[in-house]
């Protein structure tokens, strides 16, 4: 397999030599890889690999830890995000991010999804942010379920529920990359299948990276699989290849359940 | 190559490839005792073939089992998803070779004690190639060998033109003798059957070469010249 | 294979004796020791309410009483009276000033006299005469006829109807009951007045009021910066030395005695910047720098306890770090905060020592009008009068108390209803 992803139009986002340093540790070396539209993109790795932590360099959300420093170029539509003239709290509504936990504000399910457009004023009426509420509950796939209590806490839904709550706030502020952090690992296995449709429906419109443990959710969901280990990016392709015939030990013995 | 963290899933792996290599024996056994039966006449022989071939019959169908429950309990990922894979699809041929055996041995009373005929001694020599080829496809997959799995595939052509000098010698008895033609039919018959347990060891081969590597063998020219 | 064990007692182990007798008796031990440990923390428990039930009870024995009064029935002849008053003058806002002029003690008490026999005046209250006043001013139509007006006692006629007056003192007692003069009425000038030299005529407001502009103080200047201060050392402070020293010293500021910061209050607020002496405003500074670590220490732990996934959610779609902060962290540490200074407040409402050193125990016999006027607040106030020679004091001082047990459990029912207000669940 020699495929490379050349596509004509240059990658949504594209990561080049990037090396991530938390004090004098160093945890991510020289990863170069690209996010694009057509594709989900899932990274795979033990635990301490790596594969979180540039999750979190891709918007930024690593500049909240101490002593966290990138360097190499990460690149959005051919901008650097890491350039001075680049802010940061754009970006970040630019690449939205879905955590490991769900997370909902504890707050109304209508404001959890309000609160986005509020704050970067995308709604200029109540009836706008009505539609932006309501599309964006459509599109996270949860809008039939919760049409009728919009006013209830968002804490109050069930955990796959909140899960999807999380995705559809992340899409209503209509960002271009969604960043997917271990969606979900606290969720059941039905929950779990609907957050993978939700997933594979949302391909196409948005540029989604998937951390995950779960090779078979990885396998499932993406069509793009990186394999961390130790910092590094072992191996990088297409996701049926990954899985069928890995070309590196090391991601052989990961997957196969070999490992260590 | 590393054990896998749950042994469990080791031990499953492990116990297919016996299952597996004891079919390949049984079928081996079956090939070279038709073989036999057919040089001595020996038609106690054949029969303990053809009634030895539901063994293997049953063997295929354990496999068949095992394999269905390791998808679904380990969900096993590349070589070893490659492996299963494999191994299903190798019992099938060799189920397959079995019942070649088996129909050589059912010829063997009807060819009775006739005088022998010339190109009945180049059978033996063939099969004995074949049967090579089986048992190296098959040692190639136990011990994951891509390189005897290429060797068995480029034997093919052995076979085949044992084939065909069996065709033509055969082909030449019946237009000079012709009461030897439903003799020579059957002759005609088995040689086809050794024939194609040759292709199906070069297709376990391919299959056993995917399973180690993950790529394919290049494709090879199919049309070998065999005159059928 | 498994290689063998490395010590031959681990595969000589035998099976544990699960009902055997010393097993039995291992676990009657154990639920002794557990039956023990409950009786033990039962028992503390009861001590405390014991302690508090005590507190309690002899507070309300001593002070309901100081919420009455002992009032005689006087019978007045106003017309008669040697008095001039034009009723006319007493339309308008300065009756009280006419009246003074008008000899109401010397017909207060003839009239006294007069009713009750001679040395009547005596038996009723010193200022008894502003009662009358009052009554005129309510209805100067009484001037123009007989009225029995319902006077004061004097404090020894007061603490004798409470029993506990001398022997001549419960002998007139008995005589003006068996008169019918005597009655007992809610004091409402306790609750309305403020000190005076007679523990008849002595009121709390002044104090109580004194108390809430002293807190008032307290609260809109430690609250905002304390939370402030919390906000900044959790949410944008880095961690190095400084900020390390930082913590502790407000760690060590929240344990300082608080007459440290009387005197710091008198240095700085009264010698350096002039501030007004005895007055809230002071007060409620120098219990600000006291309140102020607790708030600090509460609010910190508060915001340390919003869960980080809720600031990563926020920050993931893009709230910058001052929205994260006051559209999600705040407002979820709220309650904590609040629990804080409620304690900080409670501390400082109880806060006797620094308040002397800045001057809040004068007399101060009227209530404050505003923040800069003379003032003392409660605790002080108990203080002082629990130093009175007079006995009518003692009952005064457990009422005062009383006020002051009210205003903390108000000001805590106040604090708990806001928590419960803005606790999220989550």
């Amino acid at each position: 397999m020699t495929e490379q992803t050349t596509p004509s139009a240059p990658p949504k986002m594209a990561a080049r030599h990037v090396n991530v340093f938390y004090g004098d540790k160093q945890a991510i070396r020289d990863v170069s890889i690209e996010i694009d539209n057509d594709h989900v993109i899932a990274f795979i790795g033990p635990s301490g690999c790596g594969k979180s932590t540039f999750l979190r360099t891709l918007n930024r959300m690593n500049d909240t830890v101490a002593g966290a420093r990138v360097e190499g170029d990460i690149t959005l539509d051919g901008e650097n995000i890491y350039d001075p003239s680049m802010d940061v709290v754009q970006l970040r509504a630019r690449v939205g991010m879905v955590f490991q936990k769900p997370n909902p504000f504890p707050k109304s399910i209508y404001d959890n999804i309000a609160y986005g457009p509020r704050i970067h004023g995308l709604a200029n009426s109540k009836a706008d942010l009505d539609v932006i509420v309501e599309s964006a509950l459509r599109r996270a796939g949860l809008w039939d379920e919760v049409k009728d209590r919009l006013k209830d806490s968002g804490t109050a839904l069930s955990g796959g529920q909140q899960q999807r709550l999380c995705i559809g706030r992340a899409i209503a502020v209509e960002p271009e990359v969604i960043l997917m952090d271990e969606p979900c690992s606290a969720l059941d296995p039905i929950a779990t299948a609907k957050i993978e449709e939700l997933i594979h429906e949302l391909r196409g419109r948005y540029a989604i990276a998937i951390v995950t443990h779960n090779m078979q959710q990885a396998a499932r969901v993406s069509q793009r699989t990186a394999f961390f280990h130790l910092g590094t990016l072992v191996e990088y392709g297409v996701t049926s290849e990954i899985f069928t015939n890995p070309r590196e030990d090391r991601t052989k013995d990961y997957i196969t359940g070999r490992y260590g | 190559m590393p054990e896998h963290t749950i042994k469990a899933f080791d031990e499953e792996i492990n116990r297919l490839r016996g299952l597996v290599a004891e079919m390949g024996g049984r079928v081996e056994t079956a090939l070279e005792d038709a073989m036999a039966a057919l040089v001595e006449h020996d038609n106690d022989k054949a029969r303990r073939v053809v009634s030895e071939d539901r063994k293997i019959d049953l063997l295929e169908a354990e496999v068949e089992k095992l394999v269905v429950q390791i998808i679904a309990l380990r969900a096993p990922m590349a070589n070893d998803l490659r492996d299963v894979i494999a191994a299903l699809k190798i019992v099938g041929v060799v189920e397959r070779i079995g019942d070649y055996a088996k129909n050589i041995a059912k010829r063997v009373p009807q060819l009775g004690a006739h005088p022998t005929i010339e190109p009945l001694s180049l059978l033996p020599a063939m099969a004995q190639v074949a049967g090579e080829m089986v048992g190296d496809a098959l040692n190639a997959f136990a011990a994951r060998d891509a390189a005897l799995a290429e060797a068995v595939v480029a034997r093919d052509h052995v076979v085949d033109s044992f084939y065909n000098g069996i065709f033509r010698a055969l082909l030449t008895y019946m237009v000079e003798n012709p009461k030897t033609i439903s003799e020579c039919a059957h002759l005609l018959f088995i040689a086809k059957n050794i024939e194609r347990i040759g292709d199906h060891a070069t297709n376990m081969a391919e299959m056993v070469y995917y399973a180690a590597t993950g790529d394919y063998l290049p494709e090879r020219g199919r049309d070998t010249g065999i005159e059928s | 294979m498994t290689s063998p064990p490395p010590d031959e007692t681990l595969t000589r182990r035998i099976p544990t004796d699960w009902k055997g007798q010393a097993m039995q008796r291992r676990i009657a031990a154990r639920y002794r020791a557990e039956r023990r440990f409950r009786l033990i923390g039962l028992a503390s428990i009861l001590l405390s309410a014991g302690f508090l039930a005590f507190l309690l009870v002899s507070m309300l024995g001593n002070g309901l009483s100081g919420f009455t009064r002992t009032e005689i029935a006087v019978k007045f002849d106003f017309p008669r009276a040697p008095m001039v008053v034009d009723p006319a003058m007493l339309e308008g806002g300065n009756a009280d000033q006419v009246l003074a002029g008008a000899n109401l003690p010397v017909v207060t008490a003839q009239a006294a006299n007069a009713a009750l026999g001679e040395g009547g005046d005596a038996l009723i209250s010193s200022n008894a005469w502003l009662t009358v006043r009052d009554a005129i001013r309510d209805d100067p139509s009484i001037l123009q006829r007989e009225a029995v007006l319902s006077l004061p006692a004097s404090a020894d006629i007061d603490l004798a109807a409470k029993s506990q007056g001398t022997a001549q003192a419960e002998a007139a007692y008995a005589r003006l009951k068996q008169g019918g003069h005597v009655s007992r009425a809610i004091n409402m000038p306790f609750l309305t007045a403020s000190d005076a030299t007679d523990p008849t005529q002595v009121g709390i407001w002044g104090a109580f009021k004194g108390s809430l502009l002293t807190m008032l103080v307290t609260l809109l200047l430690s609250f905002p910066v304390g939370v402030l201060a919390a906000l900044y050392l959790e949410e944008y402070a880095p961690r190095n030395r400084w900020t390390d020293m930082i913590e502790v010293s407000i760690n060590n500021l929240a344990a300082v005695p608080s007459i440290i910061f009387g005197l710091l209050g008198l240095a700085v607020f009264l010698n350096m910047m002039h501030l007004p002496r005895s007055a809230p405003l002071v007060g409620g500074l120098t219990m600000a720098l006291m309140t102020m670590p607790v708030i600090v220490i509460a609010g910190r732990n508060a915001i340390k306890a919003v869960p980080p996934s809720i600031r990563d959610a926020a920050l993931g779609i893009g709230a910058s770090p001052v929205q994260v902060v006051f559209h999600h962290v705040l407002p979820l540490a709220l309650p904590g905060i609040m629990t804080g200074t409620i304690i900080g407040m409670a501390r400082a409402l109880g806060e006797t020592a620094p308040l002397l050193m800045i001057g809040m125990r004068a007399f101060i016999a009227s209530p404050p009008g505003g923040v800069t006027d003379p003032a003392t607040v409660l605790p002080v106030q108990i203080f002082l009068w629990s130093d009175e020679i007079s006995k009518g004091f003692v009952e005064k001082t457990s009422a005062a108390i009383i006020v002051l047990l009210l205003f903390l459990l108000g000001m805590n029912s106040i604090a708990i209803y806001l928590r419960n207000k803005f606790e999220k669940r989550w």
